[in-house]
């Protein structure tokens, strides 16, 4: 102990005034160096500048012309003087109608003044998608606004009915929206038992146990107590976390007690139990959650389970296939960085980036520390490849949230995009390099593992600077192209139009499992093979932040026009080989009848917008 | 009249007052003799790095002397050399009642302020050093790397290149001027400064592992293991105490494939820093590759603790070749 003190002490001198860099821990959540400011011509830093006169458009705000822009996203009070006010939600998207067109359902926060009755709260939206580029709000019809403190959405149909259901977690009791098949939902959180009450974040829906029934997994962050909040020095703070850089700054979550996490086992009759501890991941030392998400790792048909965790080590489960998993944080090296330490992880997204078959993992993290993105080697063998691949230095700088795995332009090579927005609006006050609203991250999949920053084009998605938390991607509008639909923190949302001007093949795949897997088909496989190279794609519930992506299988295809090969690895085991289908087109495969129905592209100009100026056009003659 | 000169009494008296008034120059001189002495007592104290004896020489000649003024700037350096930085201000402040502190005592001060982890304060101080000695490169030294913590990095090279100017050899002043070139993400001049530290070396007696490891570092993180690799070969070998030295070799000989002496170099740096968590975990990845199962899940269960327990602690930098000295 004493040579601890001892070098503490010589450590302090030396690194202050030796020739050592020393990296003293920051005082927020990252726990990186703080890191060398980038500024663009104008000094703005880079999170909220750098843009290029020309370039390619890739994406286009379209929030306004999608009649999105009258929602807003609130919580707490302007001075963001404690955690809660600061963590924002998720989105999800989900064809609650089955009329195959992507719906949008967006998480909201709470106020004080709604918590004592003094106004009306904020309200989740759903968003029904008209076919032409806009959507109405259908929110108080469907029974889904929540009115509590809203975190995240995750949606799945967890009963079997072929009818999609959407689960809300909240701090607070949460919500299960269970869907009526009328456009209506029903909240059956406490007859499912999935209430809980504490401060729930991104949960995941998987069938961990292979019978064909979907289970929950929800993280918690911490024991919160909005009428005893942390301040600084109150017994609500175990140490005093309360900095930043030395500024003062809310309180968290180092220094706050951290909540379990929970898993919820379906009982297949609208039922689920609580079978956390029983499984092993029920989170005994009390790390702050954040994200999670069901998927299979290793390939042995059963999904993992990771969980990411704000300031503290993240977990990956090994599913064992008898009910419970094995804790392989550390021996996989998804515990912490390929430096060792743990990141603040905000968002999961998992991708087969290098066309190996095996998905490698990119998880999002606080400003100052790297995102880390991690190459699978097989058998839960996780490397961080971040500085090698191109992503660690352009995204230090950045504090961000949802992120995906999208092929953007349909190369046939899965690039990445992060949804980006500081938490302490102190930094606009600092020359530290950051900003509290920043620009999102698009990373262009070179190839052999290399990415690239793609410019953002002033004017256009890429250059929108907002306070970013979840995000969700998918075909929203049925052309071909991977879009993102982003839920920013007190604010509109943003809706990333994906308007690259690439004429490359696609292909898209909606699953129908069953009789033996989960009817939407979360946790089957598709394996697609053109022109010699082998995709992947997944079907997964939960991830980015807080958010539920378009269950679909949307492959970029390049130059190909035709496919060699398609293979479905359902979540009950069985391999179903799919005759080629022509591409440029989505395709409805059951598991028990093959393709069912095909869906061509109904919009292929490059905006819907256009193809909504043409049929409102074409409607007055 | 006011006075009875004449008086026998009146004589009496006189005689009395001169008695007392040599008795009272006497004393005086005897006190002051006596402070002077405990002075230069408690310096010979401090060469010899007895703090404590000099320290509670200081406190009794404070005690007794009226003009302590000289007693409070030693007892102040004391002070900071037993890392006691509140103290040793305190100290100096009292000190500074009977004179303006000297160059020397600004740098102290100063470094007073950097123990702290003020780097405002410590930078204003050091200026003042600067301008009373500008020709003092240990002053623009400390200043530089008061500037380099505090962010300041353009600053901090000009401070770098001013001890250069002065001495134009001097092995820290260009390394660290790589540091500050390397926080400016002007990497090609960082890694010409490293190699230039070096360079200056090779006539040098006393070599330092420093530049070796900071260059190693560079090129580690510019995607060169192997070319780290030999540069930090050289900083474990002037450095052999350095746990982040031989991490950083660790690192380096992994990405090359030499995972052999990658875990030689891992496990040197985790008996150096048992408290770090990323060198447990470093090592026990190597265990891994190596096939050695329960080696690698001792190293990850021991970095799973100590992550549990605090948040991780970089793989501390312990260059005794780089003492900053006495400012």
């Amino acid at each position: 102990m004493l040579r601890t003190k001892l070098q503490g002490r010589i450590l302090l001198l030396a690194c202050s005034l030796g020739s050592t860099v020393c990296r003293a821990q920051a005082g927020g959540v990252s726990t990186g160096a703080v890191s060398v400011p980038v500024y663009d011509a104008q000094h703005r830093p880079i999170t909220a500048g750098g843009f290029v006169e020309r370039g390619t458009i890739v994406f286009q705000d379209r929030t306004r012309q999608a009649g999105l822009s009258a929602w807003s996203h609130h919580e707490g009070s302007d001075k963001k003087a404690y955690i809660i006010e600061s963590l924002g939600s998720g989105v999800a998207l989900l064809d609650y109608d089955r009329d195959g067109w992507m719906d949008i359902y967006l998480v909201n926060g709470m106020t004080y003044s709604a918590l004592a009755g003094t106004s009306e709260p904020p309200h989740a939206a759903l968003f029904h998608n008209n076919h032409d580029g806009t959507f109405t709000d259908v929110t108080a019809k469907a029974g889904v606004a929540n009115d509590r403190w809203g975190v995240g959405a995750v949606a799945a149909d967890y009963d079997n009915d072929g009818w999609v259901d959407i689960y809300v977690t909240n701090a607070g009791i949460n919500r299960l929206y269970h869907n009526n098949h009328d456009g209506t939902f029903t909240d059956f959180a406490e007859h499912a038992g999935v209430a809980l009450g504490a401060w729930s974040t991104g949960a995941t829906f998987g069938d961990y146990d292979g019978d064909g029934w979907l289970d929950l997994f929800v993280p918690g962050y911490t024991a919160y107590d909005v009428s005893h909040p942390p301040d600084p020095g109150s017994n609500a703070v175990v140490s005093n976390t309360c900095k930043f850089r030395g500024v003062s700054t809310f309180c968290g979550p180092r220094g706050l007690v951290g909540a379990p996490d929970h898993l919820f086992h379906n009982n297949r009759d609208g039922t689920f139990t609580d079978v956390s501890e029983k499984a092993g991941v029920g989170d005994k030392p009390g790390y702050y959650g954040l994200v999670s998400l069901f998927v299979d790792l290793d390939e042995d048909g059963r999904p993992e389970l990771l969980v990411g965790n704000d300031s503290t080590p993240n977990y990956l489960y090994r599913n064992k296939g008898d009910g419970t998993f094995e804790d392989q944080s550390f021996e996989s090296g998804y515990a912490v960085n390929g430096q060792g330490r743990e990141t603040a992880t905000m968002g999961i997204a998992v991708g087969d980036y290098l066309s190996t078959g095996l998905l490698g993992i990119l998880n999002t993290d606080f400003s100052d520390d790297y995102k880390v993105l991690y190459r699978n080697d097989g058998k839960l063998s996780l490397t961080d490849v971040s500085p090698e691949a191109g992503i660690a230095q352009p995204s230090m700088s950045y504090l961000s949230w949802g992120a995906g795995f999208l092929d953007y332009d349909r190369d046939g090579r899965k690039d990445i995009l992060m949804a980006n927005g500081h938490v302490y609006p102190q930094v606009d006050q600092h020359d530290w390099g950051t900003s509290f609203a920043e620009k999102p991250l698009l990373f262009h999949n070179l190839g052999a593992g290399k990415f690239a920053p793609v410019e953002a084009v002033r004017g256009t998605g890429l250059a929108a600077v907002t306070t970013a938390r979840g995000a969700a991607f998918g075909d929203i509008f049925n052309r071909g192209r991977i879009d993102v639909i982003i839920n920013n923190h007190e604010g509109p949302p943003t809706l990333l139009s994906n308007e690259d001007p690439n004429t490359d093949h696609w292909i898209e795949f909606k699953l129908i499992g069953g009789p033996k897997a989960p009817r939407d088909g979360i946790g089957a496989k598709i394996f697609l093979t053109s022109k010699g190279v082998r995709q992947r794609g997944d079907v997964l519930s939960g991830g980015s932040f807080a958010s539920s992506s378009d269950p679909r299988v949307f492959f970029g295809l390049g130059d190909a026009s035709t496919i060699e090969k398609i293979e479905i690895v359902w979540p009950d085991g069985e391999r179903q080989k799919v005759p080629a289908p022509p591409v440029d087109a989505i395709y409805t495969v059951d598991q028990q009848g093959g393709i069912i129905e095909v869906l061509r592209s109904s919009m292929a100009a490059a905006s819907p917008f256009q193809y909504a100026k043409v049929r409102a056009a074409s409607n007055a003659h | 009249m006011l006075t009875n000169a004449g008086a026998p009494g009146y004589k009496l008296r006189r005689t009395a007052f001169l008695i007392a008034g040599l008795l009272f120059v006497m004393t005086s001189s005897l006190i002051a003799q006596q402070f002077i002495s405990a002075l230069e007592q408690a310096r010979q104290l401090i060469i010899n790095n007895n703090f404590t004896a000099a320290q509670a020489i200081l406190l009794a000649a404070i005690h007794t002397s009226k003009e302590p003024g000289e007693a409070h700037f030693l007892l102040g350096f004391v002070y900071f050399r037993e890392h006691d930085a509140r103290q040793s201000l305190a100290e100096y402040t009292l000190g500074a009642a009977s004179r303006r502190p000297t160059a020397a005592e600004f740098r102290v001060i100063g470094a007073d302020y950097v123990l702290l982890k003020d780097f405002a304060d410590a930078s204003r101080w050091f200026e003042e050093a600067t301008t009373q000695e500008p020709l003092d490169p240990s002053g623009w030294y400390l200043l530089g790397r008061s500037k380099y913590n505090e962010g300041d990095y353009l600053r901090a090279a000009e401070c770098f290149q001013r001890v250069l100017a002065i001495h134009p050899s001097d092995v820290k002043a260009e390394d660290n001027l790589g540091l500050a070139y390397q926080a400016l993400n002007r990497l090609p001049e960082a890694r010409k400064a490293f190699e230039t530290a070096i360079s200056f070396q090779q006539v040098s007696p006393s070599k330092s592992g420093a530049p070796f490891l900071d260059l190693g570092e560079l090129l580690l993180q510019d995607g060169q293991p192997a070319k780290a690799a030999e540069a930090l070969r050289s900083a474990v070998l002037l450095s052999p105490s350095n746990p982040r030295a031989h991490e950083q070799l660790g690192l380096a000989l992994r990405q090359i494939d030499n995972v052999p002496e990658a875990r030689i170099e891992l496990e040197k740096a985790v008996a150096l820093a048992p408290d770090s968590s990323p060198a447990h975990f470093e090592l026990g990845q190597v265990y891994r590759r190596l096939g050695l199962k329960e080696q690698a899940a001792h190293e990850l269960e021991l970095c799973q603790w100590l992550t549990a327990t605090h948040s991780s602690v970089e793989v501390p930098n312990y260059d005794t070749s780089q003492d900053p000295g006495l400012p």
